[in-house]
Formats: structure tokens, sequence, C-alpha cells
């Protein structure tokens, strides 16, 4: 094994990095898509080395937090800071899990050739893809269970599969903190066990996961702190603090409808006469 | 037509002028370069804008030749009508954009707006220059269809520059444009620039358009693109192979097609090279071994066989149990009512059981043999912890449930079995190792076919 791939293997076995400064911070971050507000005024730093649920209802705007985080949609206002500085100096930094249905499964490509794509950021523009990098991202499909499966076509591996192949690309990326978009959505129990226990060595070296999440029984056992969201910040905080039923109430009844409307109308033009 | 056949030959096997050959091999190259881009192409979805983009090339190219004109400059150099075709498709694709951020049009519909309100442009345009009393314009009229028997050798070695550095872009941004293809949101956070990405997918587009629109036409070279791709898709899981084949593709279907036009000089070049290239798309769709329709049917009958032989061994297995005799023999009547099947799949069914080792032959009916036997009993087994299972996760009525075990067991591999039985384990019936009674009575009629 090669020294990036032993690093990895070291990393995710508790060499605990010494954090500083916030992983992700959001300041005012206001997101609009097509004219309608999608995130309103966020405000939010996530803890140091923690695992961080993002708990909200269909169309509250979670995964288009991480987006924002990721510098992938225009922000209508507000800034994001990595590690205290701004996303694109930070991009080695973060890793990223997408939905796995934003993808085409059916795509000419193998397991190890979507999970050596973690790599790319740190081979750069035009350069060939060498062993290392192909060994490393070997040991990232190791981890996550998945070694025998390198050669298979994406295609003909099922949900749970996939998703730890998304997971091991994330892994290859050798990140700080990781964006993580639903990577409990539709797996099976065993590839459920894997995530969580890779996503707990992740916290226990030092790094912080932020992890969209849809299974509210789970919630309280998964994750250190949590960031209710539903447009804006319904409540954050440490789980056992903010997981009441009061914030989930007030994060899953309903929403905003008056400001949605509002922002609406002044987008359109038309201020209403009295 | 035997004639017209020996002329193409003649152009194939380049038993043809200096011209021509140089010519039909360019458009070759060009076919070749247009496979490979068009594979990416093809995975980022694209097909239409790249069609938009080469209708847009055509105003571009009229436009580029009067400002030639106008300016007093030669009026067929690349150098002017390339940059102006680029304009006009980066035009289209920005109006495309435009139109989509409205309310109410939708991505494909603002295609087809662009598409035809820039091709329009172009022939309006086309048919002014016509009428123009300038001597370049010769040629400028079979930019809609193509026609390469009327193209010079300057026109050849543009596209054979063009083509090779199409395939040295890819050759160098191989591993970039694969992850845009794939998965443009995890580019763009790892910092690789999507819209510089996309930049260069469509450049590489408008260039082989540009010089290739007098050989293809406008109208129809993004078959060019498209076609081999789709095609080179049939024959492999592999991009590197992909790509490689669709060049072959794209490669042979626009050669034949050139020199067909060439030997036949009322048939443009455009039809000639997609009719080609769509022949070569249906041969890869029916007879590509991994992905093509016949050995999807091979397959599909594979399937058939063995789903067949697991219905009949488990029919004969409890045919036994009803009787109370394992080693009765069972008649082909017995079978057919028990599973409603007609009597000759009964008998062919039993025909191949026997040929396999699994049933043979005594008196008029049949026994399983100890290698069936063993077979049939796992088979049944499975069969039945399926039957507990639904009936107690999945509240399947007991009428049903033979019917819905059956739709699913032939599915069931060593693990999922074992899997069935740890999660049974509590209930009484289910012992390890152990044939469990059937959940349901044992009619003499059960199951479909």
């Amino acid at each position: 094994m090669t020294h990036t791939a032993a690093h990895i293997a070291a990393s995710l076995n508790g060499e605990r990095k010494s954090p500083s400064v916030v992983p992700l911070a959001l300041r005012d971050v206001t997101v609009v898509y097509q004219r309608k507000p999608v995130l309103w005024d966020i405000d939010y730093e996530t803890p140091p080395d923690a695992l961080v649920g993002i708990v909200g209802p269909n169309g509250a705007g979670k995964s288009t937090l991480i987006k924002a985080a990721l510098g992938l949609v225009p922000l209508a206002s507000g800034h994001v800071e990595i590690f205290g500085r701004p996303t694109r100096e930070q991009r080695r930094r973060i890793g990223y899990v997408p939905q796995r249905e934003s993808v085409d499964w059916e795509f000419p490509a193998s397991a190890l050739d979507v999970v050596v794509m973690g790599r790319y950021g740190r081979i750069g523009w035009f350069r060939r893809i060498s062993r290392a990098h192909r060994d490393a991202a070997m040991a990232c499909l190791d981890q996550v269970g998945m070694a025998e499966f390198a050669n298979r076509q994406i295609g003909q591996l099922s949900g749970g599969q996939q998703q730890r192949v998304f997971l091991a690309r994330a892994l290859a990326q050798e990140a700080d903190l990781y964006l993580m978009d639903e990577p409990f959505a539709g797996v099976d129990a065993a590839t459920e066990r894997t995530i969580i226990e890779i996503l707990r060595r992740l916290r226990d070296s030092g790094r912080t996961c932020l992890v969209v999440h849809h299974d509210l029984n789970t919630v309280r056992d998964y994750f250190d702190s949590l960031l209710l969201l539903n447009m804006r910040v319904v409540a954050s905080g440490p789980t056992a603090h903010v997981l009441t039923d009061e914030n989930l109430r007030r994060t899953y009844g309903g929403r905003l409808t008056l400001l949605e409307k509002a922002t609406t109308a002044m987008a359109a033009g038309g201020v209403p006469r009295e | 037509m035997t004639a017209l056949l020996s002329d193409v030959w003649h152009l194939v096997t380049l038993d043809a002028p200096y011209n021509t050959r140089l010519v039909l091999r360019s458009v070759g190259v060009l076919g070749a370069a247009c496979g490979a881009v068009g594979v990416f192409l093809l995975l980022r979805r694209r097909s239409l804008v790249a069609d938009a983009l080469a209708h847009a090339a055509l105003p571009g190219v009229c436009v580029g030749f009067l400002l030639a004109v106008v300016l007093g400059l030669d009026a067929r150099s690349l150098a002017i009508l390339l940059p102006a075709a680029a304009i006009a498709g980066a035009l289209s694709i920005a109006s495309i954009h435009a139109l989509t951020r409205l309310p109410r049009v939708r991505e494909d519909a603002a295609i087809g707006i662009v598409l035809s309100v820039f091709f329009a442009v172009g022939v309006v345009l086309l048919s002014a220059i016509q009428a123009l009393p300038v001597s370049q314009k010769a040629g400028l009229n079979h930019f809609i269809f193509g026609h390469a028997a009327t193209m010079s050798a300057s026109d050849g070695r543009a596209i054979l520059i063009a083509s090779s550095i199409a395939i040295i872009v890819l050759v160098a941004c191989f591993k970039e444009l694969r992850l845009l293809c794939f998965d443009s949101s995890f580019a763009g956070g790892m910092g690789f620039s999507r819209i510089a990405l996309d930049g260069i997918l469509m450049s590489l587009v408008t260039l082989l358009t540009v010089v290739g629109l007098h050989a293809v036409g406008a109208l129809l070279i993004v078959a060019l693109l498209i076609i081999p791709a789709a095609a080179a898709r049939f024959w492999t899981d592999h991009l590197g192979v992909m790509a490689v084949i669709a060049m072959f593709i794209g490669g042979i279907g626009a050669y034949v097609g050139a020199a067909s036009s060439a030997a036949e000089a009322n048939v443009p070049t455009g039809p000639a090279i997609v009719l080609c290239c769509g022949a070569l798309f249906f041969i890869s769709m029916a007879i590509a071994p991994k992905r093509g329709l016949l050995a999807e049917h091979v397959r599909r009958i594979m399937t058939n066989g063995r789903i067949g032989r697991q219905h009949l061994l488990r029919a004969m297995y409890e045919r036994g149990e009803i009787v109370g005799n394992a080693l009765a023999p069972v008649l082909v009547d017995d079978l057919q009512e028990r599973r409603s099947w007609p009597a000759n799949r009964v008998r062919r069914l039993l025909a191949r059981a026997a040929r396999q080792g699994d049933v043979e032959q005594v008196g008029s009916g049949y026994v399983l043999t100890a290698h069936g036997r063993e077979a049939a009993a796992k088979l049944v087994r499975a069969h039945r912890l399926l039957e507990y299972y639904l009936a107690t996760r999945a509240d399947v009525a007991p009428h049903e449930l033979d019917r819905a075990a059956d739709d699913i067991e032939h599915a069931l591999g060593p693990q999922l079995i074992e899997d069935l039985e740890r999660s049974l384990q509590s209930q009484q019936a289910i012992r390890t190792g152990a044939m469990p009674d059937s959940p349901h009575e044992l009619s003499q009629r059960e199951g479909g076919t």
C-alpha cells in the first residue's frame, strides 16, 4: 500500500487533528431559486469535530444549504466560510456526498472509476491518474467494504452499494469537513451500519460531518449536534437540547407561506395597494 | 444499381482522383472525431443543445461570409467563418438559457424555438447571398444538407486539423470531462469550473460543426455526433472503450456515406452519412454482445428455462408429498393439472430435465433422480420459507401465498435464503435444514404458468 493509502487508513483509525476554527460558518445566507427564496437569512456555525445532522421537511432547503456551502449555487446575500476562509480557497478540505439520485448510474464507469474521481482535486487539470491515486481509491473502497466490487459497472450495484461507493469517493478526498446529502436514504441495514461507523470514525479523528438526514428515529442516536431547518434555522445545537417536540413541531408544522408569498410578490414587482 | 455500387466500391477502396480521396478521408476523420466528442455530449445530455448550436452555425457562417465580402477579405477563410459561427453558436446557447429563465418556457421548448429561428435566419441569409454578384459564394448552398463532392482540398485539410485538435483536447481533458458528465455538482465542489468544462465541450462541437458544414450540412451534423456514441454504448461499459468504438462507427459511417454521395451526385452527403451511421446503430443495437437486443433475448430465454426447471422440480416434489411416496412415477397429466401447463410444455421441460439428469423415465411416468430430488428439496424449502415470510411479514392471504412466492422465488440466492431463515427462526415450523410443511393446503392445482 502506498503512502496515501496508508495515510487514509491511519487517519480513519483515530489520528486526531486539532480543531481551531469553525469548520463551516454560514453568515446571513439567503438563496433564491426562480424568484422564490429557498434559504432565508441563515446564520449557522458547525461545532468542530462533531457529527451534525441537518433535519427538516421536504423543500426545507437542506440540499441547497449544502450546495451553498460548496459554492454550487449563487447566494442572493451573505457569505460562507470554511475553516475561516472562503470556500474557493478551501476546496481540498471539503468532501462531498451528493444525493444518490442526482447522477445517472447507467454511466459507463466502474466503482473504482467513481472513487478515483475523489482524487481529481489533488491530481489537478490535465494530469494522468497515477498508480498512487488509484491505490488510495482502492483503500477507500476497502474501507466501505466494497473492494471486491471495484471493477463492477456501477449500474449493477445495489442502492446501498452505490451509496457506499459515493462515501468511498468522499473518503478519497481526504477532507476535514464532509458534507453529505442523505447518505442513508434507501440503503439496507448493513450499509447503514457501515456508514454510521465510518462517520463516527471520521468524527473521532477530528473531522466534521454535516449530514442531511430523514429518519427521525435514528437522529438522537446518530448525531451530536443538530440543525433544524425549514427555509430558516429553526433551532441548532447539541442534539439533546434541540430535539424537542416543540422544535420539531416548529420545523415540520407548516411552511412559512407568508414569507414566501411576500417575497414572490416583491420579486414580481407588485406591491399591493392599501 | 450495380453501377452505383461499383462506383461506391471504387471510392471506398480509394480508387479515385487525389482530391476526392483526400476529401473522403477527411470526412472519415471528421466522423471519428465527432464520434468521440459525441460520447461526452451524449453522456452530458446535451444532444439537443448541440443540435441548436449546429443549426446556429449556418447564420453565423453567412454573416461571416458577408462581413468578409464587405471588408474585401477571403470570404471562404476559416479564420473568419469559424469565429462567426462560434459567436452565433454561443448566442444560441445564451438564448436558450435566457428563454429557460422565463417562467413559462421549458428547456425543450426553448431549444426548439432557438434552433428553428436561428436556422430560418441562416436560410434567409443564404438566399440573399445567392443573389449577390460575388464569385466565392459557390457551395454555400450546400451548407444545409452537405455536399462532400464539391469540397476543395483545403476544406479537407481544415477538417483534418480541426479533428486532430478535437482528439487532442479530448485526450488531455478525458478525466475532467468524465467527471463533468457523470457528476457535475461533485466536479464543481472540487473546484473544477463547470462553465469552463462545458465550454470546452461545446467549443469542440462548434469547431467540428463549422468545418463539417460543407461536408455534412447544418441540418444533420448532430447525427454524426450522437448516433455513433449511442451505438457505442451497446458494446461496452467502459468510457474510454466507448469513445474508441464511437470513433470507429463514426469514421466508417462518415466515410462510406460520403463515398456513396460522391458516387451518386444527386444524393446530398449529410443524409447518406446519417443513413450509414443509422445502419451501424441498428446493427449495434441488435447484435452487441453485452447490451444488445439479441443478447438480452438469449438471456431471457435462459432465464425462462431456469424458471421452468425450478417449477417442474417443485411440482414433482410436491406431487410426491401429496401421494405420500416420493418415488412414485409422476405422469404428464398430473403435472399438467398441477400447474395448468400445456402438455407439450410439460413434455419439453421433462425431456430437458431428463437430459440434465434431474429426472428419469420410469414406465409411462417420471421420477426425480437423487440429484434432482436434492435440487427440488432446496427449491421447495426456499419457496416455503418465502411463503412463511410473506404470510407473517407482508400479510399475504393464504390462498395467494403460492403465487406471490412464485413471482419472486427465482431471484433468491443463498445469501437471501440464509437471511430468510434467520428472520423466521422464532417460528415453530422452521428448523434449520429441515423441510417445513407448506403453510397452505397442497391442492391439485395451483400456481401460474
